[in-house]
């Protein structure tokens, strides 16, 4: 079991009055190696799910193991560290530094885990051949298509070896074509026994997953 | 973490991803930086001009300029008499030796025998002095031989001339041993050359003879019927050593304080060479003043400069610092790289300030008479200041940038 989540509330203050409930009361967990796609509708909390698993937000109440730590108790500097060495993030809009080139977009996370440069570099340059842009590697984002930058942005998660890749929306900027492309990726990860989480609402992007959990106003239901 | 290479790496590509921006920022910090290492050259030429002074004229005396123009001087104080200077002796315990000179007011004419006509007349100023005037001001016989004891105790017409520029251009023949100066009906013969340290406020180019004290009293006073006040009389008072000529000042003035109701009347008033030349650099240190001012304001103005640039460049650069603490940056991380940035611009002002500075100083200095000299203490500062301004600037954006939610950001 890699994540346990024990009824997970998160209220954000919307202002200075309003509260906003997001999650109320979420538990499940997940086994080593899951493919699960997160679903529902926009505002149905699955987002704010995504980030208290990938350690980016605390729930306001319930408890998080993530590797059989438990989450919810940690500092921020832990936070970060869990961040660097156990999940990678794949974002809707790529997130990818601009003026930098793809060696050192995807080197990124391994220059906060203090590896030696020659290391990540060779490490950066072996994972964007294996997503396919090995003659791009001094590129900078700007120079590429949507669907190239989220495999430089695939290739980044990959980098810390994560055992949880995060991916918020992954396809939600790319046209159906690229999208099958990104989702292959995807599901060659998932055999190799990475435990992938995806938040959509594209159909075509739940097909490939095992287990899907829907989300209607902070709840769940299946 | 990050490592150190990396971090500058970071802020390196930070700071050049706008050079426009980047180099006029650093206006304000170079200028108030180089404003700090002028003023402090300036501040160390300065030293160095004392310095020089006061070890050309003797770092370790004291000196009483006596009873000049006695009666016109309000407050003044009857010339000390020998049982004062035995007194001031006995209660200065830094004394090392004490030498009593008097000099005439003004220069009086002598006459270099043998070829009397009005071409030959050359003023002499002429110190009468006894001998421990030699040991006080460290002479330097270059011929012949110093006045002795011998000399002051028979009143012997003798005297030993300094050595000084206009010794060559004044006198249209050598000087030598055994020649007479002629002073009214008197012949003083010339008994030795010499060259002191202790100069006494002379010109460059004045002519000293010196006399034994008692023979001067008894041809200025007696014969040519000068009153004594007018006789200017001097006391050189030398310390132990040239570190403890402050204390002594202040033992010199409490001895001439116990002998004068408990004030220092003003023609007895000590003073060290030291406190001659500052007074000469009054100027300087005015414009120095002024120069700080403007120094202090610039690098107020350029730190908030520099403050300002860091909150811009942290809100231009959110979506970076939303990624990197994605991807797993700590926020001491992130306060690192601004911190650093914010730091290498101080850095880049106060080296080039530290150049411009050195550059006004070495333009400027030769106007206020002061040696230019490159030291350590103006270019430590300017770094120092320029570290404490980098971090005063650059401490809130980057803690500010730290704070930020990654997940507000890359929404």
């Amino acid at each position: 079991m890699i994540i346990k989540l024990d009824n997970i509330t998160k209220i954000y203050k919307s202002s200075q009055f309003a509260m906003v409930k997001a999650l109320r009361g979420v538990s499940f967990q997940v086994e080593q190696g899951e493919l699960l796609s997160i679903m529902g509708a926009s505002g149905s909390g699955k987002s704010t799910l995504l980030h208290i698993i990938g350690c980016l937000h605390k729930p306001t109440e319930g408890i998080y193991h993530l590797c059989s730590e438990e989450i919810s108790a940690l500092p921020d500097n832990k936070l970060s560290e869990i961040r660097n060495t156990y999940i990678g993030f794949v974002f809707q809009n790529f997130h990818l530094l601009p003026g930098y080139n793809l060696i050192e977009n995807v080197e990124l996370p391994l220059i906060y885990a203090g590896t030696p440069e020659k290391i990540r570099q060779k490490k950066a340059v072996e994972l964007l051949e294996r997503v396919g842009l090995k003659d791009r590697i001094k590129h900078t984002p700007s120079e590429l298509s949507g669907g190239e930058q989220q495999r430089v942005a695939i290739a980044r998660a990959l980098i810390n070896s994560p055992r949880l890749i995060l991916a918020d929306e992954p396809t939600g900027n790319l046209d159906s074509k690229t999208c099958e492309g990104i989702l292959t990726v995807f599901d060659e990860l998932h055999r190799e026994g990475i435990t992938i989480i995806m938040v959509t609402h594209n159909p075509l992007v739940s097909s490939i997953c095992q287990r899907v959990i829907r989300l209607i106003d902070g709840v769940i239901s299946e | 973490m990050l490592n150190c290479k990396d971090l500058f790496k970071i802020a390196k590509r930070g700071l050049f991803s706008n050079k426009v921006r980047f180099f006029l920022s650093l206006i304000g910090i170079t200028i108030g930086i180089a404003g700090i290492v002028g003023i402090i050259t300036i501040g160390e030429g300065k030293k160095k001009k004392v310095n020089e002074f006061v070890n050309r004229m003797g770092a370790d005396i004291v000196t009483i300029e006596g009873y000049r123009e006695a009666d016109t001087i309000k407050d003044a104080g009857k010339p000390l008499s020998k049982s004062d200077i035995a007194f001031i002796k006995k209660r200065c315990p830094s004394i090392k030796e004490i030498a009593e000179i008097s000099i005439s007011g003004t220069g009086l004419e002598y006459y270099i025998e043998e070829i009397e006509n009005d071409e030959n007349i050359v003023s002499f100023s002429e110190k009468g002095v006894d001998p421990t005037f030699a040991r006080v001001s460290n002479i330097e016989i270059i011929k012949g031989r110093f006045i002795s004891e011998a000399d002051v105790r028979e009143r012997r017409k003798v005297c030993a001339i300094e050595l000084t520029s206009g010794i060559v251009t004044q006198c249209k023949r050598n000087l030598k041993i055994g020649d007479y100066l002629t002073y009214g009906p008197e012949k003083i013969k010339i008994i030795g050359f010499v060259k002191t340290k202790a100069i006494f406020r002379m010109l460059p180019d004045e002519l000293l003879a010196y006399w034994p004290i008692s023979t001067a009293e008894e041809i200025l006073i007696i014969k040519q019927g000068l009153i004594p006040e007018s006789i200017m009389q001097t006391i050189c008072i030398q310390s132990i050593s040239p570190k403890k000529t402050k204390q002594l000042l202040k033992e010199v003035e409490n001895a001439i304080k116990q002998r004068n109701e408990g004030h220092i009347p003003s023609n007895l008033k000590p003073y060290i060479y030291e406190s001659l030349v500052e007074e000469g650099l009054k100027e300087v240190n005015r414009t120095t003043l002024i120069m700080l001012a403007i120094a202090l304001i610039a690098l107020i103005v350029g730190g908030i400069g520099i403050m300002n640039v860091m909150y811009i460049s942290v809100m231009e650069r959110i979506k970076e610092i939303g990624i990197r603490r994605a991807v797993g940056a700590k926020e001491i991380d992130v306060i690192l790289q601004f911190l650093t940035e914010a730091l290498f611009l101080c850095l880049s002002g106060g080296i080039i300030g530290i150049f411009l500075g050195l550059f006004i100083a070495y333009y400027f200095m030769p106007f206020f008479d002061i040696p230019f000299v490159i030291s350590l203490p103006p270019i430590t500062a300017g770094l120092f200041s320029a570290c404490i301004i980098g971090l005063f600037a650059g401490l809130k954006p980057a803690i500010k940038a730290s704070k930020l939610d990654p997940v507000e950001i890359l929404r």
